[in-house]
């Protein structure tokens, strides 16, 4: 429960939380203290030096963090979920599985390539979505069959409305 | 005298122009849209009226709506800020008719400047240097090739009512001028409803150097000295300076009586800008006069003490310039950096939200003039700058650290910005030399940055976020055992009480 594994810029770290004051980090120790200032915005004393850092949680495990003009994504999961994680990548392939995929980002329907029934492959283009007058390929995750369309060509969506499903 | 003034503008100007008028014990009106609830400029004016929804055609460039609201508040003068209807002639002429006075020059100068072709023969007849090519649009591709084979390629085609980087093709040779010709003519007629295009020489690498101008309604002129805003990304400036590091005393002397020939040119008064492109040789050639106020304005106000809002408002009442060219000496270095609401490593992609943290650097020589606070929104309905940080310090090198000092101070959350970016620019070897022209942020110079960007205190800086945000999970993990625990004992106490 107190080990986590922390994906940053495709670079992992092992974070073990020992205590209230104490942690360590790929294997070296700090005293640490979080100190939450508002809503998003925290201070972290580590050993003698404070930082000061802006949070916004996307999801359970994915976190957008700002220290010093850097913005980050940063993925945070626990020992036993990136062992799970790890299982379901390596079986991706063959994995056929109900999936929702969802808008990134606000824009507009340009153009819907499949119907309802046909078959995709993991990476292959579902739609065009546009947004700040750039196309943007939205691509299938997994491998499967298309399931549901909810929107039609032309249409303005929201960031986070549920595009296609894949089963 | 005025006593009220409206702001026509919107963000960091809106606020710059609002201080000033709050100094100056005129009372201030800010207008703004649907989305600009939250922006700085609407709470600190002293009345503030909603115009319309977001769209800038429905808001900031809404003529009617805007000349309404001025005459119903009863304001007495109006200031345009950058942008928006700054340099629109039929506005300015509309608010005369009214009897309104406009901070800023006559229609007249402004209709002057506006065309680059009409402007390029007023320079050439005044002893203004202007980059060799036509005064006139050229009406045929004969015409071009004929007058690019004169003066040489490679030539740059340019729209005559253009700027901001559109409608401008360069051509290479012969061959490909006919296409380009047509496509400039395409280009202009779309972006500025009007197809005249002309021909200049184009200069190679050249640095962008421009002389602050200020002119009284009796016939003084004085110049401000120069800036140099030759760190430019897609043809917008982003870095700012003054004085240049490459302008010696004798280049001063003469680029700034070019200025003021300028201005006189065109009957100016108010404050203005000539911008000039500069040869490595320092040969300088006239390349347009801005007759408003410009983004880049605080570099200058920091190293004359000058300030500029307040000249432009007291020029405008009628008074004469309150100080001679002579009591006039640069003071130190100036540094302007432009903070945008955009990712540099992702082709400068504008990013939209709302500011969740906001801590602006303070300190010995730091100004910052921002548009916007923690809670404000930036939207996708206008130019994605959010604030300026400009530092003043005794040399270049050391405005140089401070501004390195004061980017890392920064914290703007919730949106992707260009802070780290700035940073990598002045921190440059070639940048702190002054070494450098309008080409420096090549597309060369943008993908070295992506390879380089391990450095180690980046490193660093990762390895914190990293642990950061597993502290984080572990405290939430906590947080919310304790919350659902809390949950079901309410729920407990609610059955037993019932």
């Amino acid at each position: 429960m107190n080990d986590f594994v922390v994906s940053i810029n495709n670079t992992k770290h092992n974070v073990t939380i020992l205590n209230e004051t104490e942690l360590l980090f790929d294997d070296k120790k700090y005293i640490y203290e979080l100190i939450p200032v508002s809503d998003n915005s925290y201070l972290l004393k580590l050993d003698s030096k404070i930082f000061e850092l802006t949070s916004e949680k996307i999801n359970t495990e994915l976190y957008k963090v700002l220290l010093k003009g850097n913005y980050f994504d940063v993925t945070v999961r626990t020992a036993l979920q990136e062992k799970a994680f790890k299982l379901l990548e390596s079986s991706a392939v063959s994995l056929h599985h109900h999936m929702n995929v969802k808008a990134p980002m606000p824009g507009l329907i340009l153009k819907v390539r499949k119907e309802i029934g046909n078959p995709v492959e993991q990476g292959e283009s579902v739609m065009i979505l546009e947004a700040m007058k750039m196309e943007n390929d939205l691509k299938a995750p997994a491998s499967g069959v298309i399931e549901k369309i909810f929107v039609s060509e032309g249409a303005a969506v929201e960031k986070g409305v549920i595009l296609f499903s894949i089963g | 005298m005025i006593s009220k003034i409206l702001i026509a503008n919107r963000g960091e100007i809106a606020v710059r122009i609002i201080r000033a008028c709050k100094e100056l014990g005129i009372r201030s009106v800010a207008i703004y849209s649907d989305a600009d609830k939250t922006s700085l400029h609407t709470r600190l004016a002293d009345e503030s009226y909603l115009i319309d929804s977001s769209p800038a055609q429905d808001s900031y460039l809404n003529k009617e709506k805007i000349i309404k609201i001025i005459k119903e508040v009863g304001a007495d003068a109006v200031h345009p800020g950058y942008g928006f209807f700054a340099e629109n002639a039929e506005f300015i002429k509309e608010l005369e008719e009214n009897k309104i006075t406009f901070i800023g020059p006559s229609s007249k100068s402004v209709a002057k400047m506006g065309s680059k072709t009409e402007a390029r023969k007023l320079m050439a007849k005044n002893k203004v240097p202007i980059v060799p090519g036509t005064t006139e649009p050229i009406k045929s591709i004969k015409e071009g090739l004929n007058t690019s084979e004169e003066i040489g390629y490679p030539v740059l085609l340019k729209a005559a009512a253009g700027g901001g980087g559109k409608g401008m093709r360069k051509i290479n040779s012969k061959k490909e001028f006919e296409s380009a010709f047509e496509a400039t003519k395409r280009e202009a007629l779309k972006a500025f409803a009007n197809d005249d295009i002309y021909i200049e020489k184009y200069i190679l690498n050249p640095r962008h150097i421009e002389v602050q101008v200020l002119g009284d309604k009796h016939g003084n002129y004085i110049h401000l000295f120069e800036r140099e805003c030759s760190i430019q990304r897609r043809h917008q400036k982003i870095i700012e300076e003054a004085p240049s590091s490459f302008v010696d005393d004798l280049t001063r002397k003469k680029i700034t009586s070019a200025a003021i020939n300028a201005a006189k040119a065109c009957g100016y008064y108010n404050a203005g800008t000539v911008e000039f492109l500069m040869d490595a040789k320092k040969n300088f050639y006239f390349l347009e006069m801005n007759t408003r106020l410009q983004v880049e304005h605080p570099v200058t106000e920091l190293i004359t003490g000058i300030d500029l809002v307040k000249e432009q408002i007291s020029i405008a009442s009628g008074n004469k310039l309150s100080f001679n060219q002579n009591d006039l000496k640069i003071n130190g270095h100036a540094l302007e950096c432009r903070i945008y609401a955009e990712d540099p490593a992702n082709n400068f992609l504008p990013s939209t939200g709302p500011i969740i943290s906001y801590a602006p650097p303070a300190g010995p020589g730091v100004r910052v003039d921002s548009g916007f606070d923690h809670g404000s929104q930036i939207t996708v309905h206008y130019d994605p700058l959010i604030s300026k940080l400009v530092c003043w310090s005794d040399t270049r090198q050391s405005a140089i650290t401070r501004m390195i000092r004061s980017l890392s101070e920064y914290v703007i959350g919730g949106l992707i910005t260009n802070i780290s970016f700035l940073k990598i620019i002045i921190d440059h070897p070639s940048f702190r030399k002054g070494d450098f022209d309008i080409n420096f942020l090549s597309d060369e110079f943008m993908s070295n940055i992506k390879t380089t960007s391990n450095r180690k205190e980046e490193i660093e800086v990762e390895k914190i976020a990293a642990l950061f945000a597993a502290v984080l999970k572990s405290k939430s993990a906590f947080n919310n055992i304790r919350n659902n625990h809390s949950v079901t004992t309410n729920k407990w106490m609610e059955q037993l009480y019932e």
